[in-house]
């Protein structure tokens, strides 16, 4: 799963999941990479642990750190930028969709795709 | 000895304020057995402070001047609701005359001092006089216009250099130069007054002392209605931006051992407030030079933002204290030797603003947990889903750390910080880390002039950080599975 972080100026930082593995039901293990110039940077593994109701991290399994229980935030805060959060998709306006990606208008569902691989296709 | 309480009568206390102050004033009457009533505006129904009250009641509007800046609808709502007393909390009308007397004049108790006192002391002009007249050392220099800049020359020369040439209708730093000596007054007289003239259209001048790297020093006051009068020691504020404060600590790493300086403070505010016929909570602000010279500011006839850190260090509950006064129960305080002190407290004023430009920034609190260090007390008004508006003033949270010593308390706090998760807002957070880690703080070395500086905005890193990015984000993943 791909994360968009996007500041007021347009910069952009890509976020990507690139595994999840539940080991129990209150521990679970994400892989995160930040894509830089299209190259992976920044590999790391976190775990996730709920304990007591409240949610602990670590990228060691040892030395944990809590953090805030939250959902998906429409925007994150580094230090003094706010980044606008987009999950899965990017909206249109604020760049183009690269190789493999998908550009939307607006946050939506997919319901049907009419063109088939191979197919040209015009823009109306 | 302990402090007795006196034979209770339950009074409806309403609290005309909002946020981490009307939670505390809460608090406090709930322990003294009143009724505290809160209110809630138009744009705020789901106000923190709520929780704490055993009654709500709905101010009509959401504008400030509509609702808690406005004396007639606060007194209908009060009279409504069959109100004993009005608490004003800080700011907003806590320091308005005219609104203590009309709560006066309609038979309900104004928990504050006495009318008199807050006129006398809320006019600089008029305060000013009557610290003099009280024997209480101001700041030297003409009250008045100064003519002829040989007239400041004489008066420079009088007072001691370096001094000030001081804008009359001056503000915000603009129409003032310091002067180290008699040709620095001979040269800057004229362009001052010019510079005065352009931006107030006044260009008339004062001269003043100028206090070299000054402390900002204050005095807790508290005084009942039979005329008891009592000081709970100084605290100092000299970490400020845009004269307001960010970091508070008692007692005061300047004055330090000196117990002759403190007492001396601590005997001039008491001096001050008895002159002024005091009846409440309340604290003089100083301003301290480097050879520890100290000179009256001003007076707030309030409480303070700042006051727990007095608590911690005496263990003397104020609002509690305050309440007591205005209702005209025993404090239970027999003399001054009562009060003592012990230990060091710091306080942190959490800021929803930018940690560099230290400009406010509002914005939805998305996350908030806190994991503090045992002891530690956090007066806010924070929960996930608050909206901080431009409304209202930009602290959301009040981080006090208590230590055998400074040094404890300094360590305490850091560990605090780090402990304290606040999600979609940007804060000053990283900022307060900063200083806690500077030299010159941690060592108690520091003035008013301490941010502009010393600068620990310049230092703090802005770096993208990687890894809480992804924490923040395997949280929400995880959330959004069921862990």
């Amino acid at each position: 799963m791909r994360t968009y972080l996007i500041d007021d100026e347009s910069n952009e930082i890509i976020v990507d999941l690139t595994r999840t593995k539940i080991h129990d039901y209150n521990l679970v293990e994400f892989d995160y990479q930040t894509i830089e110039d299209n190259k992976q940077t920044n590999k790391e593994t976190i775990w996730v642990k709920k304990v007591s109701g409240q949610y602990f991290v670590s990228t060691d399994q040892k030395k944990w750190a809590k953090i805030p229980r939250q959902d998906l935030p429409s925007r994150m805060i580094n230090v003094n930028t706010t980044y606008n959060i987009f999950r899965g998709y990017k909206p249109s306006g604020l760049g183009g969709a690269d190789e493999g990606e998908l550009l939307t208008k607006m946050p939506g569902k997919i319901v049907k795709i009419i063109a088939e691989v191979g197919q040209e296709v015009k823009k109306r | 000895m302990m402090i007795r309480q006196p034979e209770n009568t339950s009074r409806r206390v309403m609290i005309a304020n909002r946020g981490e102050i009307a939670s505390r004033v809460a608090k406090a009457c709930r322990e003294l057995g009143h009724t505290p009533i809160g209110l809630w505006t138009d744009n705020e129904p789901e106000a923190t402070h709520l929780q704490f009250c055993d009654e709500w009641v709905h101010l009509e509007g959401s504008t400030n001047a509509e609702t808690y800046l406005n004396p007639e609808k606060i007194l209908k709502v009060a009279k409504e609701n069959n109100v004993d007393a009005v608490h004003p909390g800080y700011g907003f009308l806590s320091e308005n005359a005219d609104f203590a007397n009309l709560l006066t004049q309609n038979g309900i108790v104004f928990i504050g001092p006495n009318v008199e006192a807050i006129k006398v002391m809320g006019d600089k002009a008029t305060s000013k006089k009557l610290a003099n007249e009280a024997g209480v050392p101001t700041v030297p220099g003409t009250d008045g216009a100064v003519p002829t800049v040989e007239k400041a020359i004489e008066i420079s020369n009088e007072i001691g250099y370096p001094v000030l040439l001081k804008a009359v209708a001056g503000g915000g730093g603009r129409g003032m130069r310091a002067c180290a000596n008699e040709q620095e007054v001979r040269d800057n007289f004229e362009a001052v007054g010019r510079e005065s003239l352009a931006a107030f259209n006044n260009g008339d001048l004062l001269v003043e002392k100028l206090i070299v790297n000054p402390r900002h020093i204050e005095v807790q006051i508290l005084a009942d209605k039979k005329g008891n009068t009592f000081h709970f020691f100084e605290r100092e504020c000299s970490v400020q931006r845009r004269h307001q404060k960010i970091i508070e600590e008692a007692p005061s790493p300047f004055i330090g051992d000196d117990e002759e300086v403190r007492q001396a403070i601590c005997d001039t505010a008491v001096k001050l407030a008895k002159a002024v016929n005091y009846d409440s909570a309340g604290t003089v602000e100083f301003i301290m030079a480097e050879d520890k010279s100290f000179y009256f500011l001003e007076m707030n006839t309030r409480i303070q933002v700042e006051h727990p850190i007095t608590e911690e260090i005496t263990g003397m509950d104020l609002i509690v204290c305050m309440i007591q006064a205005a209702l005209g129960d025993e404090l239970g305080i027999p003399n001054q030797e009562f009060i003592t002190r012990s230990g060091h407290a710091i306080e942190c004023r959490i800021c929803a603003e930018d940690p560099i430009t230290m400009l406010p920034a509002p914005g939805l609190v998305t996350g908030f947990e806190t994991n503090f260090p045992q002891g530690t007390r956090f007066d806010n008004c924070l929960y996930k889903g608050l909206e901080v508006t431009p409304d209202f003033d930009q602290v959301v949270g009040k981080l006090v750390c208590k230590g055998i010593v400074r040094d404890v308390a300094v360590r305490k706090m850091r560990a605090a910080l780090n402990g304290l998760f606040i999600e979609g807002l940007k804060t000053n957070i990283p900022l307060l880390k900063e200083i806690l880690r500077e030299e010159n703080f941690c060592n108690g070395n520091y003035s008013t002039a301490y941010i502009k500086e010393v600068a620990p905005q310049d230092r703090v890193s802005t770096e993208f950080n990687h890894h809480r990015f992804y924490t923040i984000l395997a949280g929400v993943e995880a959330r959004r599975m069921g862990i």
